[in-house]
């Protein structure tokens, strides 16, 4: 009997994968911080996830390319993961979303 | 109404007179407020005990974030990547914001943060010895942050969670997040140096050997021996020292084991609980900064030493008076 591969899975997936990956400062995910510029699914399962960084020299990047590379490989299908930092198309502060900017608003923390 | 009451602010550097008994109503209600999980939010709810160990409380946490300057920033010149190089400014950073964070209070008191910062004597700074030591290389800077901010961090989030003084518990919410930070990175690197070469492995272990006591000794002394409780009295903090200890100890042993360093410390499966493998006090060898498990010295000496700092203390307290950072960092 021959076992099926495991599905490469869709953008979709990936993004939902990538929500459990937290700002190494904020207590929210990366995508509702707005520092997820995209994901790209090859018919092979290579994944390729574009991340904006907010602070230029973030000590926390390296963190969050393990966090992001942890997240998506550990997805069934996934063959590769490669984290790119997007900054040809920079983070602006409006692209955190509203429940994440009241949150950091009620926290003292200035965006 | 209360009148707000107007106090000449007490010199920075004296303690606080151990409790005493008293049947002042103002006391008594206050007290049981507190306990009943009442915050105060303005010095008029105060009474001038409450007052003298909150400020107290408060000078202390502002020390100990300022030193983190003198004693964090010279691994900037031997961290590995650029990226290190920033992730000790960053925190350095973060540790002088949350000292602001205290002096703004603080300036609601009375204090002034110039003299307070540039004026004081160094040597009647009330630091811990976990931030007496500059470090030497980028290893005891993450081992420092993995054992030792973490430490802190139970510190800070006890007070967050249980402080009786509303401005304060609030305040620390940003301070905690910044601290998870540090610590999460200090883990990230002590895995990395541990499996990176045999010498960054030895620099770890030499590291948390040096590190562990200091921090387990952050704390303070066991429960049994506090006879200043104020600080839980007054709902200032809400665990005590050996309850925080244990809450510390429950993660870095794990944590150690997970990665492979010794540490002096297991879980003791009679009592439920973690334990140190040595009776503090222990000594410290000032010279060659080896610990000598077998040779105790006394509380009273240990309080001593505790008060004078090490030898570093003055020296580094005394770079922030003179701003020669530049010279050293080029």
């Amino acid at each position: 009997m021959v076992t099926a591969a495991a599905v490469v899975p869709d953008a979709e997936t990936v993004m939902a994968a990538l929500e459990v990956v937290n700002d190494p400062h904020v207590p929210s995910s990366l995508r509702r911080m707005g520092m997820v510029a995209g994901v790209e699914v090859a018919p092979d399962g290579g994944v390729r996830v574009r991340i904006r960084i907010p602070c230029m020299a973030c000590p926390g990047t390296a963190m969050i390319r393990d966090g992001v590379h942890d997240a998506v490989a550990a997805l069934p299908g996934v063959t590769a993961v490669k984290v790119v930092e997007a900054w040809e198309e920079p983070w602006t502060r409006d692209m955190v979303d509203p429940a994440t900017r009241r949150l950091m608003h009620d926290n003292g923390i200035q965006i | 109404m209360t009148e707000l009451v107007q106090r000449d602010p007490a010199p920075v550097s004296s303690g606080v007179e151990p409790a005493t008994d008293t049947e002042d109503a103002r006391e008594v209600a206050l007290q049981t407020r507190v306990h009943a999980g009442h915050q105060l939010e303005d010095q008029s709810e105060m009474t001038p005990r409450y007052y003298d160990v909150l400020v107290n409380t408060m000078h202390i946490a502002a020390d100990l974030e300022v030193v983190t300057l003198p004693t964090y920033s010279p691994s900037i010149l031997n961290a590995p990547t650029l990226e290190d190089k920033i992730a000790i400014a960053s925190a350095c950073q973060d540790e002088l914001g949350h000292a602001q964070v205290m002096y703004r209070m603080l300036e609601e008191f009375g204090y002034d943060t110039h003299e307070f910062l540039f004026e004081r004597d160094p040597s009647l700074w009330r630091t811990n010895q976990v931030l007496e030591y500059p470090h030497r290389d980028y290893v005891e800077s993450v081992v420092s942050m993995c054992y030792g901010d973490r430490a802190g961090y139970i510190t800070t989030t006890d007070l967050e969670e249980n402080c009786s003084f509303g401005p304060y518990s609030r305040s620390l919410r940003k301070v905690n997040f910044e601290e998870v930070f540090h610590v999460q990175h200090g883990e990230r690197w002590v895995r990395r140096f541990w499996n990176h070469s045999e010498e960054s492995r030895r620099r770890v272990q030499e590291a948390v050997d040096f590190y562990f006591p200091l921090c387990a000794g952050w704390f303070g002394v066991p429960d049994t021996l506090k006879k200043r409780t104020d600080q839980l009295l007054y709902r200032i903090r809400g665990a005590s020292n050996d309850q925080m200890r244990q809450k510390w100890l429950s993660q870095v042993v794990p944590f150690s084991e997970s990665v492979g360093i010794e540490v002096p410390a297991h879980f003791d499966e009679e009592q439920g609980q973690y334990v140190l493998d040595y009776t503090p006090p222990v000594y410290l060898d000032p010279d060659t900064l080896k610990w000598d498990f077998d040779r105790h010295i006394t509380w009273k000496e240990q309080f001593a030493l505790w008060k004078q700092g090490s030898r570093y203390k003055v020296p580094s307290i005394e770079r922030l008076h003179q701003e020669v950072y530049g010279e050293d960092l080029w």
